[in-house]
């Protein structure tokens, strides 16, 4: 199994991983055979790059760091809670929320030293549901390496989950709009923060801390964001760690008009960001829990040789254990060999084969 | 001039000259052409052979100019002399070449060449070429001149022709030995880092197909300070290996007792400037001492590119400037020194040429704004990590696009 760009997709190849849809409904199962009218689908979806099986690496496991269920019913929950309030509703079943929170606190709190090393594979347009399942997610990693507790982590996580609910007040024609929007259509979008702020105050039980994450999660750290350039500590922790979040998910994803970023190119702007946009106490935990490498990914390492990582080690970002399967001429090893690159220091990476 | 005794005798020492030439010994070209300037007391000689690498091209195996000073560069009209009869397959013998449109740089009126073309049977495998004054000589004196230099020219042709032979059959032998070079000059970069409480280190050379010039060393000094000296010599190839060897014992020995860095380097050029000068290679050299007891960096620089230091308080990087002549530029130089206080999180990134000319497909080089920016956007990992993150970058910017020079760097980061 290793991950491949659409524009490299042949018919014939297996899907490794399932895809889903903003609704959590499968698009394309793990096992399916691609056809080119499958291709053509994952192109139009916007979809970067898949999980292909590819015999000449063999099985590789991809661990999640929530499970699938938890994953697809987060994003079940937020999608219900968000298209109830844009039917005019203000407000939602806020115990659903803290269960499907609670779920994913649970699991990851199961793990020690957790890194995200699966690529999020998604739709370009679903940047609104799965979007925010996955910034909720990467929050409590962060909130986790940061050292909070539980019941803070379930603030967090509760913010993190529902900062864009202002979005769902926002006309739909913009949101999806591909050229940049007009000052006015602008003024408008930024007004999500503060609807949000203003839906989730409302909410009984809904923490005054976690609502203010919708209210500030565009504030930058040195006082240029928005809605009130608040600068610093002037910005709550939470939304610290959820703008470090919701950054870092928008450039590892595509978006209309933007190629996605791999990992360790978006973590390279989070860190030139670190205490301009960012702060820099959050980036330094949030860059702990990413691997540069996902699993899966081809790597070119400096005997010429081509190589898919298999497993990752927060402690390691840079030297994750691969699988090598193709030699320097270019031909199949069979059977591959494998290398913690930890314990080979002749060896390391040279680049990202992209192109799969 | 010449009479028919001392001819005899020029050919026999050109002809015992040649038969060393058949141990791939291609000095012996240049003891001929400075034999012939000597004895016949002409401006300049050159010998040259065909190469068939992509066409027919033309090596120069030896030239030699006798020591009056020219207004004009010979090399370039003897270069321009042998393409002729490369081109046209005759020899050429040209009085008043300034004349000549093919030798506009010729301002002189009395220089001719003659230029012989060496030929095996039918195929031209040398050009043999002689410059002189033709006021010196009458006309019949050039006559015979001529003869002579055809003479000399057939001998050459057999010599050559055994030379080419032997140093194909050598080419093998040698492509080996060059694989060997290269892989006791990558022996020569540190392996084992040494351990220094507070700082994290890491190096790295990613050696071009060639046997480079590239030069790292880490080492700690007797007081326990940490010794970085890092270099380039200039050229590629055994020399240059031999060179790197060179440098890096002179360097060893000058650091040894905690010797302040520009001392070491003025002694570095000392030892090495001799035999440097007179082979016309340079060598640039860096070297940093770092003092972990109160952070401080003092460094000396001949020639080489400066180190940059990233700061972590402002997250700037900036260049630790510091001018000098390279090793075996000029005799007794005495080098400067200059220095940093470092702080924590403080990273000094210390780099070869190699990295930031590093070229993509669209011929576009790396550059060291790129450098300095990733250096930033990678402040947080410790001294090896950044060192694997920079290569990546680089290996993402040049894609398959082939390197044809080492590329070296070694990153000191300040961890507490």
């Amino acid at each position: 199994m290793r991950i491949i760009s659409v524009e490299n997709l042949e018919e014939g190849m297996e899907i490794g991983r399932t895809i889903h849809g903003e609704n959590g409904t499968t698009l394309l199962a793990a096992g399916v055979e691609l056809t080119s009218r499958f291709i053509n689908r994952l192109k139009e979806l916007g979809i970067a790059s898949v999980y292909i099986r590819d015999d000449a690496v063999g099985e590789i496991e991809i661990d999640d760091v929530v499970s699938e269920r938890t994953r697809l019913e987060a994003l079940k929950v937020t999608k219900e809670v968000m298209s109830n309030i844009n039917l005019n509703s203000s407000s939602f079943d806020i115990q659903m929320v803290n269960d499907v929170v609670d779920n994913i606190i649970n699991e990851l709190l199961a793990n020690r030293d957790i890194v995200v090393n699966v690529l999020d594979i998604r739709a370009i347009n679903d940047f609104t549901y799965g979007h925010s399942v996955s910034v909720a997610i990467l929050s409590i990693i962060t909130g986790i390496a940061m050292g909070y507790d539980h019941t803070k982590l379930s603030k967090l996580a509760a913010g993190a989950l529902l900062h864009d609910i202002g979005k769902s007040k926002f006309p739909e024609h913009l949101l999806n709009k591909v050229d940049p929007l007009n000052e006015e259509e602008e003024q408008l979008f930024q007004g999500h923060t503060i609807a949000g702020f203003e839906i989730l105050k409302n909410i009984r039980e809904f923490s005054l801390a976690a609502a203010h994450v919708a209210l500030q999660h565009h504030e930058r750290y040195d006082g240029t964001g928005y809605p009130r350039q608040l600068k610093g500590e002037g910005i709550s922790e939470f939304a610290r760690i959820v703008t470090v979040a919701d950054i870092y998910d928008k450039m590892t994803t595509s978006i209309v008009g933007r190629p996605r970023c791999m990992p360790f190119q978006a973590l390279e702007i989070i860190m030139a960001n670190r205490g301009i946009f960012l702060d820099p106490e959050v980036v330094e935990h949030f860059m702990n829990i990413i691997a540069l490498f996902p699993v899966g990914t081809t790597v070119l390492l400096n005997t010429g040789e081509k190589a898919v990582v298999i497993q990752t080690s927060r402690k390691h970002p840079t030297r994750p254990e691969v699988r090598v399967f193709i030699d320097r001429d270019g031909k199949l090893i069979t059977p591959p060999y494998e290398i913690n690159l930890v314990y080979s220091s002749n060896y390391f990476i040279t680049r990202v084969i992209e192109e799969g | 001039m010449f009479n028919e005794f001392r001819q005899t005798q020029l050919l026999y020492r050109v002809c015992s000259l040649l038969i060393k030439a058949q141990q791939d010994n291609d000095e012996v070209f240049n003891q001929i052409v400075a034999l012939l300037c000597q004895e016949l007391r002409v401006t300049g000689s050159s010998i040259w052979i065909a190469t068939h690498q992509g066409g027919i091209g033309q090596q120069r195996l030896a030239f030699f100019q006798a020591g009056e000073k020219l207004s004009y560069s010979l090399p370039n009209l003897d270069y321009q002399a042998a393409a002729l009869v490369f081109e046209q397959g005759n020899g050429l013998v040209l009085h008043n070449i300034h004349n000549d449109e093919n030798f506009h740089e010729a301002k002189r009126n009395d220089l001719w060449v003659t230029a012989y073309p060496l030929k095996n049977k039918s195929e031209l495998i040398g050009v043999f070429c002689i410059w002189d004054n033709c006021n010196k000589r009458t006309h019949q004196e050039r006559e015979n001149f001529v003869s002579l230099v055809q003479k000399v020219g057939s001998e050459l042709t057999n010599g050559l022709y055994n030379y080419k032979q032997y140093s194909q059959a050598n080419h093998k032998r040698i492509v080996k030995e060059l694989e060997t070079a290269r892989r006791i000059q990558f022996d020569l970069m540190p392996k084992e880092l040494p351990v220094l409480q507070g700082i994290s280190l890491g190096v790295r050379t990613i050696p071009a197909n060639e046997v480079g010039g590239d030069y790292l060393d880490i080492f700690l000094t007797n007081s326990k300070h940490l010794g970085i000296a890092i270099g380039d010599v200039m050229g590629k190839g055994i020399p240059a290996a031999l060179w790197m060897a060179m440098t890096k014992v002179a360097m060893r020995t000058a650091a040894k007792d905690d010797t302040q860095p520009h001392i070491a380097v003025s002694q570095v050029n000392s030892v090495l400037f001799p035999d440097l000068s007179r082979q016309g290679i340079f060598v640039t050299l860096l070297y940093a001492l770092y003092d972990p007891y109160n952070k401080t960096l003092l460094f000396s620089n001949a020639g080489h590119l400066p180190p940059l230091l990233f700061r972590s308080k402002t997250q700037k990087v900036e260049p630790l400037q510091l001018k000098g002549a390279y090793i075996g530029g000029v005799e007794n130089k005495i080098y400067q020194i200059s220095g940093v206080r470092l702080q924590k999180g403080d990273i000094v990134l210390f780099y070869t040429d190699g990295l930031i000319e590093a070229l993509n497909s669209a011929q576009k080089q790396l550059g060291v704004e790129k450098v300095a920016e990733l250096l930033n956007s990678n402040a947080l990992y410790d001294a090896s990590q950044i060192i694997d993150r920079l290569i990546v970058d680089l290996g993402q910017f040049t894609g398959d696009y082939h390197q044809t020079d080492d590329i070296t760097l070694a990153v000191l980061k300040v961890e507490e």
